[in-house]
């Protein structure tokens, strides 16, 4: 598919260019690599669900990425930088395992 | 939207199937496995399927005596077969699309999973290097290793800094043995009559008076006089005088070390002007020896700086050899 192939694509040119990360963007980048990851698990879950649209797909993920880089903001500003992000993780996890469980139940269902 | 309807047709599915745990919603309760019994999959057929291999494993179950509410079996056909006719109007993905518009979106999904891969590795780089970003445990290890580093080099540093101090002691004992060496060398040249010297001194001029040839044994006794008033280098007309030196009386005149001296004679003596000239100008000795016995005129001249500037070969011995 093509987004697994584009993930593989992506991942290759990071160990071999190994391109800079603009030093503005470094704080943000955790979470939002993270939240990115959240919205392709939900897409997988939609795939396997027979739902999967590519529309809903390209503005889940760029979405959840702004989003999760503006909490981050918001926290640094407010002083609770860690903390936020600390929730922020926990709950990207938590959409992660659900979505996951989802893919796993549909699997073994068939 | 589809997903509702999708979600439709698995509660039917759900309820269709006999004895089979419905799982509550996300909670991670296990369902139990089911085993495929109708053909395989395949989109848009799923219902079909399904509801086919739920009709066989009704029929199954009922075979095998498992209660099942027959009522709700067939409602939950009924409303399957609805939904496979809903169905089948749409792609398998759910949506109908163009097939540029479906490319293009595709083209975007590729760069957006580019685009995560890269920072996903970028991200993995940047954390190594960040303090901040490491366990407790881990920043403890840290600085232990950081401290036995510092002791190691501290370490070293003191021993290269002690071979350091030993090598420029050496360096300058060196130096100065060097130094030591070289003064005596200059010393014993002087002496052996291999270097030229300077320094204070007389000079002495002797001139002959008209018959009386000065003998060798005069010259001779000069010479002495002035070795012992402590004469450090003396040179007479052009023969470098050292401990070797010989006068002797041959027909044309003295010869010394070889060399003819001729009348008028000049006596070059480096050392204490002072003792030198007291020892040729006392009374009773080589001064007025000369000038009463051979009615020489001898003059002597404190200098400030003499310079002898004959020098001989330097001789190696045939018999003495050093004591090893």
């Amino acid at each position: 598919m093509v987004a697994v192939i584009g993930l593989i694509i992506g991942i290759l040119i990071g160990v071999f260019a190994q391109p800079s990360i603009p030093v503005e963007l470094q704080p943000y980048l955790p979470i939002m690599v993270v939240a990115a990851f959240d919205a392709l698990v939900g897409a997988a879950r939609n795939y396997f669900e027979r739902n999967f649209s590519d529309r809903a797909f390209i503005v889940s993920i760029i979405s959840n990425v702004v989003i999760a880089a503006l909490l981050v903001l918001l926290g640094n500003q407010m002083g609770v930088g860690s903390q936020l992000t600390t929730a922020v993780l926990v709950v990207l996890g938590i959409r992660i395992f659900s979505n996951a469980t989802a893919i796993r139940r549909f699997i073994f269902r068939g | 939207m589809s997903r509702h309807s999708r979600k439709h047709a698995v509660k039917a599915n759900n309820k269709a199937t006999a004895g089979v745990k419905k799982p509550a919603a996300i909670t991670g309760e296990l369902p139990r496995f089911v085993p495929e019994n109708g053909p395989e999959e395949r989109p848009g057929h799923r219902i079909v399927a399904a509801s086919s291999a739920h009709l066989a494993e009704g029929s199954a179950s009922s075979a095998s005596g498992a209660q099942a509410e027959t009522p709700g079996r067939n409602r939950a056909r009924v409303k399957a077969r609805r939904q496979v006719q809903r169905t089948d109007n749409l792609e398998p993905n759910g949506h109908k699309k163009t097939t540029a518009l479906s490319i293009f979106t595709q083209i975007i999904v590729l760069i957006l999973c580019i685009l995560l891969g890269v920072g996903y590795m970028g991200q993995q780089r940047n954390v190594q290097s960040s303090y901040s970003s490491l366990s407790e445990s881990e920043l403890v290890r840290l600085l232990d290793e950081t401290n036995q580093k510092i002791d190691q080099l501290t370490s070293q540093k003191n021993q290269l800094s002690s071979q350091l101090e030993s090598i420029r002691n050496a360096v300058d004992k060196q130096a100065e043995l060097k130094q030591m060496e070289e003064n005596n060398q200059k010393t014993a040249g002087v002496i052996a009559g291999t270097l030229p010297a300077q320094g204070p001194g007389v000079r002495i001029r002797i001139s002959e008076a008209e018959g009386k040839t000065i003998p060798a044994s005069a010259l001779f006794s000069l010479i002495e006089e002035l070795r012992n008033a402590g004469a450090e280098a003396i040179q007479i007309n052009t023969v470098r005088v050292v401990t070797s030196t010989y006068f002797s009386d041959s027909a044309s005149g003295v010869l010394s070390d070889g060399t003819l001296l001729q009348a008028p004679y000049t006596v070059l003596a480096i050392g204490d002007s002072n003792a030198l000239r007291n020892a040729i100008e006392i009374s009773g000795g080589i001064g007025s020896t000369l000038r009463v016995q051979y009615k020489a005129t001898v003059s002597v001249d404190e200098k400030e700086t003499l310079k002898i500037t004959h020098i001989r070969k330097p001789r190696t011995f045939q018999y003495a050899r050093t004591v090893e």
